[in-house]
Parts: C-alpha cells; sequence; structure tokens
C-alpha cells in the first residue's frame, strides 16, 4: 500500500540523507520525493511517497519523527484525507 | 582560545573525566589542547578499542563515554565501536578529526565521508563547519547521546575548525527535562489488563538498566509477585538468585523462561524490543498473550509486536504508577518455580577436563558483590549467562545487540576505569581475545588491575556448534589450533599469566585469578565439543528447544 509522508524539516547537514536512508533501511521503497527549501522561511519541506509489503507505516512515522532534524510528519490517511499530526518529539 | 582548546573545555564543561582514544594528523590540535586539560585521556591500541572502552566506561557508570580519533581510518576503526553502542542503546560521544574544510570532498589525504559512514549507526551526528557552533553542539550532543533512549552522537571536527580562534564559551548544562509519562488513560488500561490476567509474566529488557530503573522495577516484581523473565541486557534486573526468576528466555534461555512465556496471558514488557533473539519465530512468540509495552522509546512500540496498551515514558516513573495486580499469581507462580527446578543446569559433567558452566559459576560465587563480568562474544558468553549469578544489569557487560567479538577486554578496561575500586573480571574466548589482543597493551599501560579469564577450547566454538548442528557437520574454518601460546602473549604484554589443564585446579585458579594484585590471565582449556545447551534453532519457535543429546 503507498502512503504519503509530508516532513518539515531544520535544514542541517546531511539531513536529506538521513531521513531518506531511514526510509530505505526501515524496508520501505520511495517511489516519490520532493524536497523543497526556497521558501522565505528557509525550512526543508519534503514529501516522501513509500509503499512496504508488510512494514507499518505508523513504525516508520514515529521512526522519522526521532530524527532531530526533523520537526514534524505528517503522515496523509489514505482512506481519509486526514492528517495525523504529531503531538510531541519523541523522546 | 582556538576550537580544540573550546572543545577539550567544553568536554570539561559536561563534567567529562576521562576520554578513549587515538592521535593522529587532522585530530592534533585537540591532542596538543589535552595538555592543559584536566581530562585524563586513556591511549587504546586500536581505535575499535577506544570506542568499545567508552562503551564499557558508559554501560558500567551510566555516563557517557567519550572516544576520539583521527580522520580516515582512525574514523573507520572507530565504526564497530559507535555500532556497537547504537544497538545496545549506550549513550557515547565520539568525536573525529577530519581534513580541513577546504579540502573537504577533494579526496584528500586520509579524508573519509565518516559523517556519511556512520549515519545508520549514530542517534545524531554533527559535523562542524564554524568554531562558533562548538558550544552548541558539544552541549546538543551530551543531551541527545543520554536522553531518552541513549545513543551515540559522532562530531567531525574540520582541521581549519579545530584550529580557528574564537571567544566564545562552553554553554553550561541545563537543568535535565522532567521525565515523560505515560498519560493516566493508558496507565487504567494496563491496570485492566493486569487485573484480568492469570498468568502474567514480566519481560525485563536492557531499558531498566539504561534507565536507571533497577529499583523501582524490583519493587514493582516484588510487590505484585509476577514471575520474571529476562533478556540478555536485563539479567540482573531482579538477581539471578532471586525466588521470582524464572531465567533468561530465548535462543540459549531456560526451558522454564521460554514456556512461562509460551504460555503467559499477558505479557508486561519493561523496555525490552521483542529481538528475534529473545522471541525466536515470532509469530509463534507469547501466542495467548496480551502485551503491555514500556518504553522510553515509541518507535519500538508495536514495530515487531503490536502492543494492546503502550505506555511511553521514563519507566520508573512509569512503574511507580502501574498498581500491582489484585490477582492471586500465587499458583501460577510456582508453576513456573516447579519448571525451573526440573530445568535446573547440572554441573557433573563426566571426565576430569575443566567443564566451562562450573568453572564460571564457581568463580560468581567465590567473587564478591562487586564483581562487574565484561564478556565477549560466542559460547562462553552464553555461559555465563546461563551459570554465573548476575546481581545488577550494569555488573554484567555483554555485547547483545551487535554481538561483537572483541568487546570483551576494552568493556573490562572502560569499566575499570570507571570503577577504580571493584573487581572487573573479562570473560573471553580463544578466538574474540584475538580480536582486540593489542589491548593487553593498554592494560598493562594503566596497570588496571583486571582479571581475564580465557576460555580456551581451540576454536570459533559458537559457529562450530551451528555447523555441527545446522549444516551437518561440515566444519568450515571455525579450528584454531594453531593459536599462539597465550601465557606468553600476555606475560610479553607485561601481564602475569598461568595455565589451567584439569578440573582439580580450578578452585586454586579462581583464588590467584581473583587474589593476584594487577592484572591477571587465566588461560583455561575447554573441551573444544562442548556446546551450549538447550538451543532454540534459528526460525524455530521457542517452544521447540533443543536440549542435549
Ligand atoms: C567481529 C565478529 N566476527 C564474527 C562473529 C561471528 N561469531 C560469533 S561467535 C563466534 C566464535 C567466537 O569464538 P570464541 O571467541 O573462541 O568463543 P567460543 O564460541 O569458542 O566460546 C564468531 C566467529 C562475531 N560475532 N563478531
Amino acid at each position: 500500500m503507498k502512503h504519503t509522508l509530508k516532513l518539515s524539516v531544520q535544514p542541517a547537514e546531511g539531513a536529506i540523507l538521513r531521513i531518506i536512508g531511514l526510509v530505505e533501511r526501515r524496508g520501505f521503497n520511495l517511489v516519490r520525493i520532493d524536497a523543497d527549501r526556497s521558501g522565505a522561511d528557509e525550512q526543508l519541506y519534503m514529501e516522501l511517497d513509500v509503499v512496504s509489503p508488510s512494514r507499518s507505516i505508523d513504525v516508520l512515522k514515529r521512526q522519522l519523527e526521532k530524527l532531530y532534524d526533523v520537526i514534524n510528519v505528517l503522515l496523509l490517511n489514505t482512506n481519509s484525507d486526514q492528517f495525523e499530526i504529531k503531538e510531541s518529539k519523541a523522546c | 582560545m582556538n576550537g580544540a582548546q573550546l572543545i577539550v573545555a567544553a568536554l570539561e564543561e559536561e563534567g567529562v573525566e576521562v576520554v578513549f582514544g587515538y592521535p593522529g594528523g587532522a585530530i592534533m590540535p585537540v591532542y596538543d589542547a589535552l595538555h592543559d586539560s584536566g581530562l585524563r585521556h586513556i591511549l587504546s591500541r586500536h581505535e575499535q578499542g577506544s570506542a568499545l572502552a567508552a562503551d564499557g566506561y558508559a554501560r558500567a557508570t551510566g555516563r557517557t563515554g567519550v572516544c576520539m580519533a583521527t580522520s580516515g581510518p582512525g574514523g573507520t576503526n572507530l565504526v564497530t565501536g559507535i555500532a556497537n553502542a547504537y544497538a545496545d542503546s549506550v549513550p557515547m560521544v565520539a568525536i573525529t578529526g577530519q581534513v580541513a574544510t577546504p579540502l573537504m570532498g577533494t579526496d584528500s589525504f586520509q579524508e573519509v565521508d565518516i559523517f556519511g559512514i556512520t549515519m545508520p549507526v549514530v542517534k545524531h551526528s554533527f559535523l562542524l563547519r564554524d568554531v562558533a557552533d562548538i558550544p552548541r553542539v558539544i552541549r546538543e550532543a551530551f543531551r541527545i547521546a543520554s536522553e531518552g533512549r541513549p545513543g551515540p552522537v559522532l562530531i567531525d571536527l574540520p582541521k581549519d575548525v579545530a584550529v580557528a580562534e574564537t571567544d566564545a564559551h562552553p554553554l553550561l548544562a541545563g537543568p535535565q527535562p522532567a521525565p515523560k509519562l505515560p498519560d493516566a488513560a493508558a496507565i487504567s488500561r494496563a491496570a485492566e489488563l493486569l487485573r484480568n490476567a492469570e498468568r502474567p509474566v514480566l519481560y525485563a529488557g536492557g531499558g531498566i538498566a539504561i534507565a536507571g530503573a533497577v529499583d523501582a522495577f524490583r519493587r514493582y516484581a516484588e510487590t505484585s509477585g509476577i514471575p520474571v523473565v529476562a533478556t540478555l541486557k536485563a539479567l540482573g534486573a531482579l538477581p539471578t538468585r532471586h525466588e521470582q526468576f524464572i531465567g533468561m528466555l530465548g535462543m540459549h534461555g531456560t526451558r522454564a523462561a521460554n514456556n512461562a512465556v509460551q504460555n503467559a496471558d499477558l505479557l508486561v514488557c519493561v523496555g525490552a524490543r521483542f529481538d528475534d533473539r529473545a522471541t525466536g519465530r515470532l509469530d509463534g512468540f507469547a501466542p495467548l498473550a496480551k502485551v503491555i509495552h514500556m518504553d522510553a522509546d515509541p518507535a519500538e512500540v508495536s514495530k515487531l509486536r503490536v502492543a494492546d496498551v503502550a505506555l511511553l515514558g521514563d519507566l520508573s516513573g512509569t512503574l511507580e504508577r502501574l498498581p500491582a495486580a489484585e490477582i492471586d499469581v500465587d499458583p501460577w507462580m510456582a508453576q513456573c518455580e516447579r519448571e525451573r527446578e526440573e530445568c535446573r543446569p547440572r554441573y557433573d559433567a563426566p571426565g576430569e577436563g575443566v567443564y566451562a558452566p562450573a568453572m564460571l559459576r564457581e568463580l560468581t560465587e567465590a567473587a564478591g558483590d562487586d564483581l562487574v563480568l565484561a564478556c565477549d562474544v560466542g559460547q562462553h558468553q552464553m555461559w555465563v549467562a546461563q551459570h554465573c549469578h548476575i546481581d545488577r544489569p550494569d555488573r554484567h557487560l555483554t555485547s547483545g545487540g551487535l554481538g561483537t567479538m572483541g568487546f570483551g577486554m576494552p568493556a573490562a578496561i572502560g569499566a575499570q576505569l570507571g570503577n577504580p575500586d571493584k573487581q572487573v573480571v573479562c570473560i573471553t574466548g580463544d578466538g574474540s581475545i584475538m580480536m582486540n589482543v593489542q589491548e593487553l597493551a593498554t592494560i598493562n599501560r594503566y596497570r588496571l588491575p583486571i582479571k581475564i579469564l580465557l576460555l580456551d577450547n581451540s576454536c570459533l566454538g559458537m559457529v562450530r556448534q551451528w555447523q555441527d548442528l545446522f549444516f551437518d557437520g561440515r566444519r568450515s574454518e571455525v579450528e584454531l589450533d594453531d593459536n599462539p601460546d597465550f601465557v606468553r602473549v600476555a606475560e610479553s604484554f607485561g601481564i602475569p599469566a598461568f595455565c589451567v589443564e584439569r578440573r582439580d585446579e580450578v578452585p586454586a585458579a579462581i583464588d590467584r585469578l581473583l587474589n593476584t594484585e594487577g592484572p591477571v590471565l587465566a588461560h583455561v582449556r575447554i573441551d573444544p565439543q562442548a556446546n551450549v545447551w538447550p538451543l532454540v534453532p534459528p526460525g524455530k519457535s521457542n517452544s521447540t528447544m533443543m536440549e542435549e543429546a
């Protein structure tokens, strides 16, 4: 099943690699990547479409939230188009 | 002040006392700054030894271990130690020298992208491009390494940044953030599951020691009366001689512990992560049980086994808030205890040769309460877990997640430097000791009173056992009959050593090992055919344990 993740990211050294590397290492295939840092706030925004035959997207979301450069992860709920909002930084 | 001096000052500000490392070109400014600092630098003889010693120091003291190395090969030599800390959630800060920023990306001498190489095995990493960032980066590195679920943090320091002048000052450590706790609704859902359980089991994991939650765990276990099983890294969370302790679970666990989990109707997972060595075949693990999962790391919940209730946050605080079950666990406890007694190991193996499990047990019986065991990896590591008395998890240092041969001696060095008054014993094998044999020089250099028990079966025993059991006995590259004379090896490093060949020599050997002043090595010959029993074959359920034929 395909999922879309939207991330806002602190533009730090290696942040993009860290995110992409984590997604692939945790057993997901990336089918689309979009990254944009051209906005006035200089923040990095990423959108990832990922698929996995077996792994849980919720776990991937929590693994991404643990990255220190990642400010926020939204999981585009494929059924209802609703966003799940992250409450607090993972410990 | 230059960048290197600022780094050293910031380390002191963090309360660092000992750093483990090895110098070289790119990190020379930091080594120069060490001259004028209060830091004690321990020179290992290979950067892997530095990283693993920092890891052992952290495990034995609960403080963040620090290691450093130069660029290129210095950094790559650290990698195994960093990965080891990552796999076992050990707080560590690793500092690597890097070529000057104008040279980075030009394939210059001793340039390696250590930031990139270590990315999958660090909790976080920094590349210091600006000297003004040093105070913030050091503060952040120590905070990240130790908070929540700890882990290693790498700081890559280019040489031009290290020599740049600055008037910045170290940042003072701020107050610790209040520990996070699970919400009351989750606690009451967990309490509800506990109320309705008939056969609950506490599944203790390495997170208990990491979170400093041993006391809270013991209080909860004792007031609830629930039987306890432990992973390799949680041994000692309840003393292994405690009446409620049923055993280690998993591949080389006890039948009683595995049965307790298989029959449980509620599994209370405390800081464990359903590792495959503990669970065996996952879909056959605890098939009847609901799961309460306590962890500091939200990403562990439902990663491998779906939790019915997740209690996220500080383990001590969680355990203190969880009501003890108001149920009668006595009949269930009695059943678990009965099984434990039925599968007690025997120590009366036939023959005259040294029986390693018996020797290890006698060693921990003879040693005092202040014993710290640092293990290497292989059969001897499992025998320690199965047969030694372990009273606290921070007294049993073992490479659980990565299974790094060569961990034992450096870990013992770190543990001894962190606990000068404790008795540190390194249990190693003839394969493992050679992985970091050069650290005998470190033990000698600082005259660390480490006792080394080398169990020599003239082979890579654990691999030999698997080849015998699962590859039709086709032995491939496991015989080590050309080992050096280990007594002479130790002596040539300035460490007294002696040989033990027969069972009747064991009591005197233990006495000599524990009571020799300074470092000493006992080279013990054991049966090359001895196996670790029982065993759950790889990929099988924990209900299918193989016993000795
Ligand atoms: C660095 C490293 N390489 C290879 C292995 C695979 N391995 C696991 S146990 C083992 C044999 C260990 O031999 P030894 O230290 O003599 O201990 P024994 O099993 O004989 O007690 C090997 C090769 C490992 N765990 N770590």
